[in-house]
């Protein structure tokens, strides 16, 4: 992996109502692993479908063979006018046409985070999620994954398990509704 | 199109009221979790508000520590309570049905994640 791009989204990291404390986490865990990389971090993106689109095409044209973004993981304030709109899932999905994608639903039936792996051209797309615990799970998980070269399905369903492990489980709870995948 | 659903049984805190610049999410979260000892997300900020969930504790418990929790908000750098700091919604995640949640990918549901 020579060329990693890093993406934080979000409108609150914009305007520095909160830091993005999740990149550089991100970038020393990228360093650890691939010491000799060029890894970028981009300036944040608000949380607007044509900005993350446009972000992720320009790192794609730049040939960044990782491409990681930050947050807007889940559904946002779609229908809630006090949570922002999530768009980095929505973004890959409307870019690409090779990708794998799991959504964790909680139990009371709301999207709690939208897992997408993807492929562009020669760079590999993934979401992370906003809340650091999450956001360090899961790309552990994609860089185990992505250094034993699994698929964009196991990479997805082991990043999957890592974010759900972070949470208080009880088995009986856990299910699987469905899966397919699509090229 | 694979769908997962999670056991998270949470509680959803919103507080209004306070002045937010500069925060450290994780710094929230470490002092609410010092409270209760249950994991926290900071799930959506703006520059007046908060909103959080708290997992594995009943609404109850957080009604009766409520000024404790605003106490340690100032504790927080980034962060300020105001005289008019209050807990503005606070409800427990009702469980659905696996079957009930509509599946595609276009569906997103109402409620959870910004950040």
């Amino acid at each position: 992996m020579d060329k990693i791009m890093i993406i934080p989204t979000g409108d609150e990291i914009c305007e520095g109502i909160l830091i993005d404390t999740n990149s550089p986490k991100i970038m020393g865990r990228l360093i650890e692993n691939y010491p000799a990389a060029f890894i970028t971090r981009k300036n944040p993106v608000r949380d607007k479908k044509n900005l993350i689109i446009s972000a992720i095409n320009q790192s794609v044209e730049e040939n960044y063979q990782l491409i990681l973004t930050i947050g807007g993981s889940g559904g946002g304030g779609k229908s809630t006018d006090s949570l922002a709109d999530d768009y980095s899932h929505e973004s890959i999905l409307k870019l690409a046409s090779d990708y794998e994608t799991i959504s964790i639903y909680g139990y009371n039936g709301h999207l709690w985070s939208k897992i997408v792996v993807a492929s562009i051209d020669k760079s590999l797309i993934i979401t992370l999620p906003g809340p650091q615990i999450e956001a360090l799970a899961a790309l552990d998980a994609a860089l185990y994954s992505i250094n034993k070269s699994l698929t964009k399905k196991e990479v997805c369903k082991h990043i999957v398990d890592a974010v759900i492990s972070k949470y208080p489980q009880k088995e009986e709870d856990c299910e699987t509704r469905s899966s397919c995948s699509r090229k | 199109m694979e769908q997962v659903v999670a056991y998270a049984d949470k509680t959803i805190v919103k507080i209004e009221g306070v002045e937010v610049k500069g925060l450290k999410p994780e710094e929230l979260e470490k002092k609410i979790y010092s409270i209760f000892k249950r994991p926290v997300r900071v799930v959506g900020v703006t520059s007046e508000s908060l909103e959080m969930d708290i997992y594995d504790l009943p609404p109850e418990r957080i009604i009766k520590d409520q000024q404790g929790i605003i106490k340690v908000l100032s504790l927080v750098p980034g962060l300020t309570a105001t005289e008019i700091s209050k807990i503005s919604k606070l409800e427990k995640a009702k469980a659905v049905d696996i079957n009930d949640i509509i599946p595609g990918s276009k569906y997103a549901c109402a409620a959870e994640r910004r950040i």
